[in-house]
């Protein structure tokens, strides 16, 4: 059976014809995202996505049209949603919520605790000798020309790297 | 693989039940109260009507041609001009409501007898 009638025929309320279209094409759906995501969980939750909402828009599809390359489309934009998704969702340390609430929290690093600076590059390197003789981050923004949330970026690696705890 | 089909559709399936039932509910919720208030507005404004006596203007075409076609106009306006406005007004709408809800059903009959056939075809199997 084309895919036309198919599609002909759930139009016509007749869903149970919509599993065609699932065995034809959730293994190509479900490959190509496993080839992106290697993930089995978030493979199996997209597929299921994706067939759902080619189902919710399948009264404005045109059967004369393919459906792969629809259901390719509907896949790249879940597939961008999904990335924006995780993008939100990503777990924020307490320390980084904390250093944005307290715009203090970069330049109260104690003196004694920056060790060895040669552990850092050239740049994290000023930057934290400009705080170790009391400049403020707008100050060292504005001396090296730099963007202040830059500064704060740079700061919080070199924390890392000097691993100073606070 | 066949796990994955078969969660797909299970999620397609609860997904149109339920929409389908929402709409069900919906068409029959404005099915029956724009029947009630067809009913009772239809009824206010007969009544209205029947008081006003202008419903005697009706017994007019049971007059000589000649007469009807004199007069008909003037009975036609007057008729109009003593009917309850607002009333014909609320009254066409729900007429409007309640036709566009049976001849959606209509329409929509066979598109419903066949979701309903697939509904209990996928239930039973599960």
């Amino acid at each position: 059976m084309f895919d036309s009638e198919v599609i002909k025929k759930i139009k016509n309320g007749e869903i149970d014809f919509f599993e065609v279209l699932v065995k034809k094409y959730s293994k190509v759906i479900y490959s190509y995202l496993f080839s992106k995501l290697k993930n089995k969980e978030d493979c199996e939750d997209l597929t299921q996505e994706i067939f759902l909402s080619f189902y919710k828009n399948i009264n404005r599809f045109d059967e004369k049209k393919p459906v792969l390359p629809y259901l390719f489309e509907i896949t790249k934009n879940s597939l961008k949603m999904f990335y924006r998704k995780r993008k939100k969702i990503l777990p924020l340390k307490e320390e980084i919520i904390k250093e944005e609430d307290n715009f203090k929290f970069f330049e109260d690093i104690e003196v004694n605790s920056f060790g060895n600076l040669n552990k850092l590059n050239k740049k994290e390197k000023k930057i934290f000798e400009m705080l170790k003789q009391g400049y403020k981050i707008k100050e060292i923004a504005k001396i090296l020309r730099i963007k202040e949330n830059t500064i704060k970026s740079i700061i919080r690696r070199g924390r890392l790297k000097l691993k100073i705890k606070k | 693989m066949k796990k994955l089909e078969k969660k797909i559709l299970k999620k397609v399936y609860f997904w149109e039940a339920k929409k389908t039932v929402f709409d069900l509910v919906l068409k029959m919720i404005l099915f029956f109260s724009s029947g009630l208030f067809l009913l009772i507005f239809g009824q206010i404004f007969f009544e209205i009507l029947n008081e006003q006596k202008t419903l005697d203007l009706l017994n007019f075409f049971s007059e000589d041609f000649e007469v009807v076609k004199k007069y008909f106009l003037d009975n036609i306006f007057i008729f109009f001009f003593e009917m309850p406005k607002f009333l014909l007004l609320l009254l066409l709408l729900f007429l409007a409501i309640f036709s566009l809800v049976i001849l959606t059903l209509i329409k929509n009959f066979y598109i419903l007898k066949n979701k309903v056939k697939s509904f209990l075809k996928f239930f039973k199997k599960i």
